[in-house]
C-alpha cells in the first residue's frame, strides 16, 4: 500500500458527518480507496454502514464532509450524475426491477453505455443499432459471468434469494462501474452460495471493475475477500487494517460481542 | 417485441383497407372515433405506463391541441397539414412547462395537480371570450387538407386520423423499446434502481410526458378539424373517464392495449346506447369487473396466460430431473 500513497485514491471521503435531527448516524468518518483494492467495510447494526453508502453515492446530502472520486469533488451531487462518474452501488434491500426478466434487468443496467439523443430515439441509425447490439451481447455476457444463464429469461420475482443477489450485482456491472459498492450482497445466502458468491467477487477486480467496497455481516466472506478492511462503531471509525489485524483487534470483538466480564 | 410490431403493422394495414370496403357512413364515423380514441389512449398511456405516475390532466393537452387547430383554422385560415402538427407542438411545449412542476411530485400528489392544470385551462377557455369565445366556443373549423382541397366525406377522415395514429403508434414503438424507454420502464420500476445505473428519473419522465403531451395535442387537433367545433368541454373530465377506462381495460405499459381498449369501449359505449338511462349504470359495472377481474388488463391477462404456458413445461422438466 505504501507504494500507492503519492498516487489520488480513486475515492477519498473526509470527515463525513450526517446527522438526523439530533441523532448523528456518521461522526467524522474518513477513508479512500485505492485502484485494485477490494475493501470491507463492517460494524454492528447501525452502526452507519449504509449511511455512509448513501452519502458516497448522492442519496444523502452528507452534513459534513467532503467526498472526492477520481479527483474530483462528487459532494452533493444528485445520485444519477455520480453513477455517471462510474460509481455505481447496489442497495442491501433487494433491490432488482422484479417485473422484467433476468435478461431485461442487465440490459437495462447498460442504459449509460447506450444513451442517445432523442431524435436518434426516434430516427435510429446504424449507430444506435450497434449500440443496441452490443449492449445486448454484453447483458448476456454478464449474466452468464455472474452463472445465472440458466434463468436468462425469468421474470426476476422468480428468482431465488441468492439469485437475486447476483442479478442485483449483474445490473450493476452492467453500468461499467469503476468502483463498484455492494451493500450486503451475501444477505440471505447460505454459507456454500456466499463461497462462490466470493470467487465471482474477486475475479471482477482488475477485470471488469478498477475497485470494490463491500458492506457485509457475513465474516468469512468478508475476510477472504478483503485486501482492507474499515470497521465502524457508533458512526465513527473503530479500526481499519489488513484482515487479519483486524480479527485479532481486542476494539472489535467488544464492539461485536460486548466486553468480557472482568 | 417483433411479435408486437407485426401484429401493428398488421392492423394498421388491414384497418387501411376498412374505408373502400365499408361505405356505412356510421360505421366509418365509428371506426374514426375509435382511431382518435386509440391515439389519445395510446399518449396517456406513455404517462400512466411509462412515467408510472396516474394523469387525471391530460385533458389538457387534448383540449390546447384542439384550440390550437381551430383557433389556426378560424383566425388564419391554415389547412390541415399545417394546423394538426402545430397542435401537437404547441400541446408539447405545454406538457414541457407543465412537467416541470408536476414531474417533481409523486403519487396522490401529482394527481391532483395535473388535474388543476386542466381544470385551470377550462376556466381560461371559457372566460378567455375574446380568444376563444368563452362557453360558445369556436364553430366553423375549416376541413381542408391542403390549401382549397377540403375532405369532404368519412373517408377522407378516417385516413387522416389513420395516418396520426400510424405516427403515434410508431413514436410510441420507438420510444418503448429504445434505451430511454427501458430507462423510464426503470424508474416505474423501481426509483433507486434507476438512479444508481445513472437514469436521471425527473429527465426521464419529461421525456414521455412531453410524447404523451405531443400526441394527445395531435389527436385534439384532428377532433377540432372533424367535430368542426371546440368548445371548454374538450378539457372536461368525461374525456378523462373514457381515456382511463380504455387505458386500465387494455392494459397499461403494453402498446396494443391502449389500441384494443379504445376500440372496445368506442363500441361498447355505442352499443349500451340504446339502454338509455341504464347505459353509464351498466358501463360502469362493466368496468368495476375488469378492474377487480383483469387488474392488469386484456394485455396482461394474454401475457399471463403466456407466461403460465411457457413455465408449465420447465416445471415438468424439473419434475423430471428429481426423479
Amino acid at each position: 500500500m505504501t507504494a500507492t500513497t503519492d498516487r489520488q485514491p480513486l475515492l477519498r471521503a473526509d470527515e463525513l458527518t450526517m446527522t438526523f435531527g439530533g441523532i448523528t448516524a456518521v461522526k467524522d468518518f474518513s477513508f479512500h480507496i485505492e485502484p485494485g483494492e477490494i475493501v470491507g467495510l463492517i460494524g454492528p447494526n447501525g452502526a452507519g454502514k449504509t449511511t455512509c453508502f448513501n452519502m458516497l453515492t448522492g442519496f444523502y446530502a452528507p452534513s459534513n464532509g467532503r467526498v472526492r472520486f477520481k479527483g474530483q469533488d462528487i459532494t452533493n451531487r444528485k445520485p444519477h450524475a455520480i453513477a455517471r462518474l462510474g460509481l455505481v452501488r447496489s442497495f442491501q434491500k433487494t433491490n432488482v426491477m422484479k417485473r422484467l426478466t433476468v435478461f431485461e434487468n442487465v440490459l437495462t443496467g447498460h442504459y449509460m453505455a447506450s444513451r442517445q439523443s432523442l431524435l436518434a430515439t426516434f430516427f435510429p441509425g446504424e449507430a444506435v443499432r450497434r449500440a443496441e447490439r452490443e449492449a445486448r451481447e454484453s447483458a448476456a455476457a454478464i449474466v452468464e459471468t455472474m452463472g445465472l444463464a440458466q434463468r436468462m429469461n425469468a421474470p426476476a420475482h422468480l428468482l431465488s434469494c441468492g439469485e437475486l443477489r447476483l442479478l442485483e450485482v449483474a445490473v450493476a456491472l452492467a453500468a461499467k462501474p469503476s468502483l463498484l459498492m455492494l451493500d450486503e450482497p451475501a444477505a440471505g445466502l447460505n454459507s456454500h452460495e456466499a463461497g462462490t458468491f466470493g470467487a465471482v467477487l474477486k475475479t471482477l477486480v482488475g477485470r471488469s471493475i478498477d475497485a470494490l467496497l463491500i458492506v457485509e455481516h457475513n465474516m468469512d466472506l468478508v475476510m477472504s475477500v478483503s485486501d482492507r478492511i474499515v470497521v465502524l462503531n457508533f458512526g465513527r471509525k473503530l479500526a481499519e487494517g489488513r484482515p487479519a489485524e483486524i480479527l485479532e483487534n481486542r476494539q472489535v470483538a467488544e464492539a461485536y460481542l460486548g466486553k468480557a466480564a472482568a | 417485441m417483433t411479435l408486437e410490431r407485426n401484429i401493428l403493422l398488421a392492423l394498421l394495414a388491414g384497418a387501411a383497407l376498412l374505408p373502400f370496403a365499408v361505405s356505412d357512413q356510421y360505421i366509418l364515423h365509428l371506426a374514426i372515433m375509435a382511431l382518435f380514441y386509440a391515439v389519445l389512449a395510446s399518449s396517456l398511456n406513455l404517462v400512466v405506463g411509462y412515467v408510472g405516475e396516474f394523469s387525471l390532466g391530460h385533458t389538457a393537452f387534448l383540449g390546447t391541441g384542439a384550440y390550437t387547430a381551430a383557433l389556426l383554422s378560424t383566425q388564419a385560415g391554415m389547412p390541415m397539414w399545417v394546423t394538426i402538427p402545430l397542435a401537437g407542438l404547441v400541446s408539447a411545449v405545454f406538457g414541457f412547462a407543465i412537467g416541470a412542476i408536476t414531474l417533481r411530485l409523486q403519487g396522490p400528489y401529482f394527481v391532483i395537480v395535473t388535474l388543476s392544470f386542466a381544470e385551470v385551462l377550462r376556466i381560461i377557455a371559457n372566460n378567455w371570450i375574446a380568444v376563444t369565445n368563452g362557453p360558445m366556443g369556436l364553430a366553423g373549423v375549416g376541413q381542408n387538407l391542403f390549401g382549397d382541397v377540403a375532405v369532404t366525406d368519412k373517408a377522407g377522415f378516417f385516413l387522416i386520423v389513420l395516418g396520426i395514429a400510424a405516427v403515434a403508434l410508431y413514436l410510441s414503438y420507438r420510444f418503448v423499446y429504445s434505451n430511454a424507454g427501458r430507462a423510464a420502464v426503470a424508474v416505474r420500476e423501481n426509483r433507486y434502481v434507476a438512479q444508481s445505473i445513472g437514469v436521471d428519473p425527473f429527465g426521464t419522465a419529461m421525456q414521455a410526458f412531453v410524447l404523451g403531451a405531443f400526441l394527445a395535442g395531435l389527436a385534439g387537433g384532428f377532433y377540432a378539424h372533424y367535430i368542426s367545433f371546440v368548445g371548454p368541454e374538450v378539457f372536461r373530465f368525461a374525456f378523462m373517464a373514457t381515456m382511463i377506462i380504455m387505458v386500465l381495460l387494455g392494459g397499461k405499459g403494453t402498446l396494443i392495449g391502449p389500441l384494443a381498449g379504445a376500440v372496445i369501449v368506442t363500441v361498447l359505449e355505442e352499443y349500451l346506447r340504446e339502454m338509455q338511462e341504464l347505459r353509464l349504470t351498466l358501463f360502469g359495472l362493466i368496468v368495476m369487473a375488469i378492474v377487480l377481474f383483469l387488474p392488469n388488463g386484456l394485455m396482461g391477462f394474454i401475457a399471463q396466460r403466456r407466461e403460465q404456458q411457457a413455465a408449465k413445461p420447465t416445471l415438468n422438466a424439473a419434475k423430471e430431473r428429481t426423479v
